[in-house]
């Protein structure tokens, strides 16, 4: 039957999302719960800016008074942390696509099931994405319930639900990376260190592009995945709109690499 | 000789393999080697083999989830890689070694694999499951490799397949069970359905197979009738006299090899016709005489020669 994979698989995945959207959520709380008021911003920039500007440009702050604003100190607070742990939720789940039934020996039993290498693959890609989202706007949630608690923090919802959605493309491109690594070298090992590496090179590309504010910074900013989704400039600049379908149409690129070369490979087993 | 054993080397055949070779890795050794092979509509086909012999090799290659270095193989007369998802709604399939999701119940395994295939009779799974005496709300990690076993023959055989592949299907099964396997093979088989099964335990083969291949090395060694390899050309032949009697009387006498004394008794392998052991025991008194048809151990061991077979095991 049609779907059955893709149902099994949000039945597998369930707990985790739940688990991984209550992080984000309470973390997203808890960021604009200790929101200082108005003043202690204030103070709280002037402080900031005793630190080197490189540092902050580092981290892909480029102007230290945002972070006197509730959204600048949300994205940098919130959002910048949350892309990276939606980074290693990606890896993770990239690796469930095919890597962990192959490697447990599942595998053997799932294909001797009426059903096409490349049907499973998509309705896990299918199924995931729905993870992929919920959980990057449940921190939304969170950061809402904590303006809810917090009077002193107030800002505009749809900056932070464009961010949240910029996350998505992310996770999404991080995810297709990974099973694309998995298909072609399926040892858990070698693509979690692959995988994992990826992800810390786009955030140092991202991080050394902001420093060096020169046109090879640039060239190196726009290599990074982080670079595209960071959520200051969501603030500034809206929805990435071009970032974030360029993303999209990566991401399907290697997912249907993976999906192609999983076809016509042997497994393991 | 098992009255279950029927000839059926002829008609429609459903598993054909033609020069199917596999090697793992570029240059490496052939795990299977220009391996033909037919297997028929309504046989139970035993193959057999030690460890490493490349039985599951070819199990694999038929299931489609590694793909043969050169050759072809066919189940239903298409070809395994190019109708994979047609065929496998046709078989039912349980590998040597069986994982599955161990935080789920074996009830939601079934449920998953019957979405999976569609029309399968929730009759037919109460039934398989009440005879094998199943609990399927344990999780996959709560049962023995027994019980793990018992799942793996209730989704093979819960959508009642044309063609089962099983690939070692009795290790963990105790006794009883293993009674109950083979009752249900026999069915299958009176309902023209057909079995393939692998094995390294001889008497299980020999208790339903029809034919057997024997592989070795990754190559054929021999494909024949349980009836005829078990009526091979020797036999063993066990003469008990009145009064003790020299082994040398019988040794190297034509086609008379092995002999064992034991008391009266003498044990010896008789290859061609019995006039040499007549003609041997001349004038001394005979109490008793029996002749038995080497096991299919001793058949595959023969086919072995005299290289260790350390793997093989054998039921008792």
């Amino acid at each position: 039957m049609r779907g059955s994979t893709f149902i099994e698989t949000l039945r597998r995945a369930w707990r985790s999302t739940i688990m991984w959207s209550a992080g984000f959520g309470a973390y997203g709380l808890v960021v604009v719960a200790v929101l200082p008021d108005p003043e202690g911003m204030k103070k709280m920039a002037e402080a900031l800016t005793a630190v080197p500007a490189f540092v902050w440009q580092m981290v892909g702050v480029q102007d230290v008074s945002v972070l006197a604003t509730t959204g600048g100190f949300i994205a940098f607070r919130y959002f910048l942390t949350a892309s990276v742990l939606l980074a290693v939720w990606a890896v993770l789940t990239g690796m469930n696509i095919t890597l962990n039934d192959e490697s447990a020996g599942i595998s053997n039993m799932v294909f001797s099931l009426p059903i096409s290498r490349m049907r499973v693959q998509l309705e896990k890609f299918a199924a995931y994405l729905i993870p992929c989202a919920i959980i990057p706007l449940s921190g939304v949630v969170g950061l809402m319930a904590g303006m809810a608690l917090n009077p002193h923090a107030a800002t505009d919802l749809p900056p932070l639900v464009f961010s949240a959605l910029a996350l998505v493309s992310v996770g999404m491109l991080i995810m297709c990376f990974t099973a694309l690594i998995a298909v072609i070298l399926p040892r858990k090992a070698w693509v979690a260190s692959i995988a994992g590496g990826f992800v810390a090179v786009s955030f140092l590309f991202n991080s050394v592009g902001g420093m060096l504010r020169s046109d090879l910074g640039t060239a190196m900013q726009q290599f990074s995945v982080f670079h595209h989704s960071d959520a200051s400039r969501v603030l500034l600049n809206g929805f990435p709109l071009v970032a974030v379908i360029v993303m999209l149409i990566v991401a399907g690129a290697l997912m249907a690499a993976s999906t192609r070369l999983f076809m016509n490979r042997d497994l393991a087993g | 000789m098992n009255s279950n054993h029927r000839s059926t080397e002829t008609g429609t055949p459903v598993i054909q393999a033609h020069g199917l070779t596999k090697a793992y890795g570029r240059g490496g050794p052939l795990a299977l080697n220009r391996l033909n092979l037919d297997v028929y509509q309504g046989e139970i086909f035993g193959y057999l083999g030690p460890n490493g012999a490349g039985k599951s090799t070819t199990i694999r290659i038929l299931m489609d989830l590694i793909r043969p270095t050169s050759g072809t193989a066919t189940l239903f007369g298409q070809d395994v890689r190019e109708h994979a998802v047609e065929i496998h709604r046709r078989i039912g399939f349980m590998p040597g070694e069986l994982n599955l999701w161990p935080g789920r119940t074996g009830r939601d395994i079934v449920v998953y694999f019957s979405k999976v295939r569609g029309g399968v009779n929730p009759n037919v799974i109460k039934q398989i499951t009440e005879r094998l005496s199943l609990d399927l709300s344990m999780r996959v990690r709560e049962y023995s490799s027994g019980n793990k076993r018992k799942l793996g023959l209730l989704l093979a055989t819960m959508h009642e397949p044309e063609l089962l592949i099983l690939d070692e299907p009795t290790s963990g099964l105790d006794p009883l069970m293993q009674q109950t396997f083979n009752d249900m093979m026999l069915e299958m088989r009176a309902a023209g359905h057909t079995v393939f099964l692998s094995s390294h335990v001889l008497s299980e083969v020999q208790t339903i197979c029809d034919r057997v291949a024997i592989l070795r090395g990754g190559v054929l060694q021999a494909v024949e009738s349980v009836e005829k390899l078990t009526h091979a050309d020797f036999q063993w032949v066990t003469i008990t006299f009145r009064e003790p009697v020299s082994p040398s009387h019988f040794e190297g006498k034509n086609g008379i090899t092995n002999v064992t004394a034991d008391g009266t008794t003498l044990k010896m392998r008789v290859a061609g016709d019995f006039d040499a052991v007549i003609r041997a025991i001349g004038s001394d008194y005979v109490v008793n005489m029996k002749v038995h048809e080497p096991t299919l151990e001793e058949i595959f061991l023969a086919y072995y020669g005299e290289k260790p077979v350390t793997h093989l095991a054998v039921a008792s």
